[in-house]
């Protein structure tokens, strides 16, 4: 389909149109994404909320069965399917909506994670491209791009004159422009060009890249990790944050006779994450930290085919001691 | 502020070239050149990294303790001793009397570069590399927070904190920051039983968040940082200070002010009031 | 679309003290569920007690020997205390089979050296039971097997059984120590005893289990005897939770165990790097 135009009170009524069909979900404070009872809840002013979408697709804690023992006989039951509530996920930056075909493939891997993608089917991402990234972005160094198109529906990009240009790029996208037609107009090849140079514009904006290939040459054994590592508190914000990180842990809630088997968000910057009683691999902090880097940045690759980070910037906005992923990535080269 | 960061330079070069210490504990500029961040400075050369500005808030006593702190280390053998300078702001030189008292370390092992603003501390830095003012507009805030809070009803304030508490993620940076989340199991990791899961539901993040609360009653040393940290901006600090007002009404103790006095909540004096016992 | 994180349910069928801290389980599918179930040896599966949760153990049988299934479980924290404070006809979950298997396929034709260590013998007697139960197809069958001390012997009675089959050379030890009066096997740690035995290199494939200290050993005296790391099989321990490659835990360099692994040469192995 063609590209779109569309004005941005425009933008405010489609979404009134959409809460009343389905759920919204925008950044409604500087900490979340959640549901908006209203257009006017929606914060599109800030660049984006402390927490990812991701979970969204992948909650926080999801129950993955219940167990109900009777007498002699355990009953186990699938929890209920995911809300098939059809959902538009609207206000997330192209970073963010890049991070869900980069998970896509390990929630898919070999055995398929049948509640995550059910939520992926139902949801529709509209995303609005920054027109103004800030300091500690890096997508580009990742492939991706303030106007990327990358695992959204719909871009918006915003315009000179107050429109948004809409790209209408997958199937979900089309439906949904199809059925509020009525708020969109037609772009033509000007605003398509004033697109395109935008991008051009916000890619430039970006401060500071970093050479990928440089983790190619990564030495695992370099004594720099643990100079890069020593101030690292060893908290979980930047896995819980990061749209892209997805380790997680599975308890069993409740007691013998009844309860409920669920995964929980977990992160390798945890000293319990690979703690048994035969050893702990990874004893030391820096060691925990080379091993998140390594694992988004070489080993997740070598198994998906895709860097496990789309340059969203919050792991080095929110870090307590403020590591900077990109001075890590140059600093180990070999 | 130029004179302080000289005299922390000056300070640590001299203690590193005597050899007098192994590590000098600092802040850096970051490398958003903005947002100081800690710095460990094990050569004389590389003094010049250190600085000290109104944007250095980490409490670095926390580097000192834990599993794997400077002085308290699991991985290093127990005879290999690490001596440590430390750049210590006012609320870290609180902290320090409160570990002290706790047995952490040995005040030889440490060598204080003091930065000090005029509220009472119970310990001498070793050298008072800067003055600074007390940050009263911090208190004022706080305090101001604390008496809107204290306007509201019982059940308006439960449902405050209830909605603060549903936000949190269970990141655990309020305790990885802290120096006195030192434990090295520490109860929320504990899976035998399970004391609090780790599912972030309301109940569960009540259990987290309180319980660290209770765990550094009459301990806290006020450095604010559980506060700046959390990223979903739960403030954290109301607690603490509350607790650190509760525990100086209820025992006449505040932490880090008296190197002699017993913690309250770890000492037993016959005169402690008992009016909760009803 | 099918849960992959929910378990078969199966029962307890017997419970066998192997040593003071170890048992092993042999359970049965409930109602049938066993009946599209297969296995190879080396794989292991996500056994849990419903309320204390779930834990990694290989499957401790060989394939030619079901329907049941066994696993021997040493008692060290939550879910392994569970596991021993079961009783026959009590009901567990188990998920599997997961992970890559011993390649019994490449080893036809070959010499085969088993070193196992203490409860490390359990995945090594799901492969040495398979070989026995296909005995023609492989030359020299050697166990060298060894605990610290007689009561830290697993599956004794079979390693009696071992000890007395003619186309099985079973050499057992302890460790300096652990000898009791009535011990007639080798006194000594299993790489000392390994040399002893001093295995030819030639057309031989050596598969060993134990605690990381042994493993060590054994290799360096693997390398002593000429053996070159394609032919030397382990399978590796790691902190797992899913078993399908999806939580991260078990993640070592590109490989994760469950995936990867648990079964590895120790070529492969090189190329990973040292974590422990």
């Amino acid at each position: 389909m063609d590209a779109k135009l569309l004005e941005r009170e425009q933008l405010l009524r489609l979404v009134d149109a959409l809460i009343a069909d389905c759920e919204v979900i925008a950044p409604a404070d500087e900490s979340s994404f959640s549901a908006v009872a209203s257009a006017g809840e929606m914060q599109l002013a800030q660049l984006k909320p402390a927490k990812s979408p991701k979970e969204l697709v992948f909650p926080q804690r999801e129950v993955l069965l219940r167990y109900a023992l009777a007498g002699d006989e355990v009953a186990l039951d699938d929890p209920p399917p995911p809300a098939a509530v059809d959902r538009v996920l609207i206000g997330t930056r192209p970073c963010d909506a890049a991070a869900f075909p980069v998970i896509d493939s390990l929630f898919g891997w070999d055995d398929v994670d049948a509640a995550y993608f059910e939520r992926r089917e139902h949801t529709t991402v509209v995303s609005i491209a920054c027109d103004q990234p800030c300091e500690t972005c890096f997508c580009t160094s990742v492939g991706g791009s303030p106007a990327g198109i990358e695992g959204s529906d719909l871009l918006l990009t915003p315009l000179r004159e107050g429109n948004y240009h809409v790209q209408v790029i997958s199937e979900r996208g089309r439906s949904l422009v199809e059925r509020y037609e009525r708020f969109f107009r037609a772009s033509d090849q000007a605003h398509d060009r004033e697109r395109a140079l935008l991008e051009d514009e916000w890619q430039a904006a970006i401060e500071r890249t970093v050479d990928l290939d440089e983790i190619e040459m990564a030495d695992f054994e370099s004594p720099v990790w643990e100079t890069l590592a020593q101030a690292c508190v060893d908290c979980g914000i930047c896995t819980f944050l990061c749209p892209t990180c997805h380790c997680f842990d599975i308890q069993d809630e409740g007691d013998p006779n009844q309860g409920e088997r669920v995964r929980v968000w977990d992160a390798c910057t945890f000293y319990e994450y690979t703690r048994t009683h035969a050893g702990q691999p990874r004893p030391t902090h820096y060691r925990r930290y080379r091993q998140r880097i390594m694992h988004k940045f070489r080993y997740y690759p070598e198994n998906m085919g895709k860097v496990l980070c789309v340059g969203c910037g919050r792991c080095i906005q929110y870090c307590p001691v403020r590591i900077d992923l990109r001075v890590v990535l140059e600093a180990v080269r070999g | 502020m130029e004179a302080i960061t000289e005299n922390i330079r000056r300070e640590a070069r001299r203690l590193l070239q005597e050899e007098a210490v192994d590590v000098v504990i600092g802040y850096q500029p970051g490398w958003d050149g903005v947002q100081p961040v800690p710095v460990f400075v094990d050569q004389a050369a590389e003094v010049d990294k250190l600085v000290y500005n109104e944007r250095c808030t980490h409490n670095l006593a926390k580097y000192l303790v834990g599993r794997e702190g400077y002085l308290t280390s699991r991985f290093r053998p127990s005879d290999q001793i690490v001596r440590v300078a430390l750049v210590a702001l006012p609320a870290t030189l609180r902290a320090i009397v409160a570990l002290l008292r706790e047995y952490q370390f040995d005040r030889a092992d440490l060598i204080l570069l003091g930065i000090v603003d005029g509220t009472p501390v119970g310990i001498e830095p070793d050298v008072e590399v800067g003055r600074i003012a007390a940050d009263t507009a911090k208190e004022e805030q706080i305090r101001a927070q604390t008496e809107e809070l204290d306007g509201m009803s019982l059940a308006e304030r439960r449902e405050w904190w209830r909605e603060q508490f549903s936000k949190c993620i269970r990141c655990y940076a309020c305790r990885q920051v802290c120096p006195f989340c030192y434990c090295e199991q520490c109860i929320a990791d504990e899976n035998q039983p399970q004391w609090i899961e780790r599912s972030p539901s309301l109940w569960n993040n009540m259990g987290w968040n309180l319980i660290r609360a209770y765990h550094l009653t009459g301990r806290c040393s006020g450095c604010g940082e559980c506060d700046r940290v959390c990223p979903v901006e739960i403030p954290l600090r109301l607690i603490n200070s509350r607790m650190l007002d509760e525990v100086e009404a209820a025992f006449g103790f505040v932490p880090g002010r008296d190197p002699d006095a017993e913690p309250a909540l770890a000492a037993f004096q016959p005169g402690d009031t008992a009016g909760f016992i009803r | 679309m099918e849960n992959i994180y929910k378990p078969r349910l199966m029962t307890v069928e017997a419970v066998t003290q192997e040593t003071s801290d170890v048992k092993t389980f042999r359970l049965a599918f409930n109602n049938g569920d066993g009946r599209d179930f297969c296995f190879e040896a080396g794989q292991f599966g996500l056994f849990s007690v419903f309320g204390q949760g779930e834990a990694p153990f290989g499957i401790a049988n060989s394939p030619t020997r079901g329907p049941h299934i066994e696993c021997s479980i040493k008692e060290v924290g939550k879910v392994t205390r569970a596991f021993h404070d079961l009783n026959p006809g009590d009901t567990i979950g188990f998920r599997g089979p997961y992970g890559r298997s011993f390649p019994i396929e490449e080893m036809r034709g070959q010499n085969l050296v088993f070193v196992g260590g203490g409860i490390g013998l359990a995945p090594l007697r799901s492969l040495l039971w398979n070989c026995i139960d296909r005995r023609d197809e492989f030359r020299d069958i050697t166990l060298v097997y060894g605990a610290r001390s007689v009561a830290d012997l697993v599956y004794k009675p079979e390693l009696e059984e071992w000890n007395t089959m003619e186309d099985v050379d079973a050499v057992l030890t302890v460790d300096p120590g652990g000898e009791d009066e009535n011990w007639t096997g080798e006194v000594g740690f299993v790489p000392t005893v390994l040399e002893k035995v001093q295995p030819s290199p030639e057309n031989t494939t050596v598969i060993t289990c134990g605690p990381p200290i042994m493993i060590k050993f054994v290799l360096l005296s693997l390398a002593n005897m000429h053996f070159e790391p394609e032919q030397i099989i382990t399978t590796l321990e790691m902190k797992m939770k899913c078993g399908l490659g999806k939580c991260g835990r078990c993640n070592i360099g590109p490989a994760y165990v469950c995936k990867h692994g648990p079964v590895f040469s120790y070529a492969e192995l090189q190329a990973l790097p040292e974590e422990y």
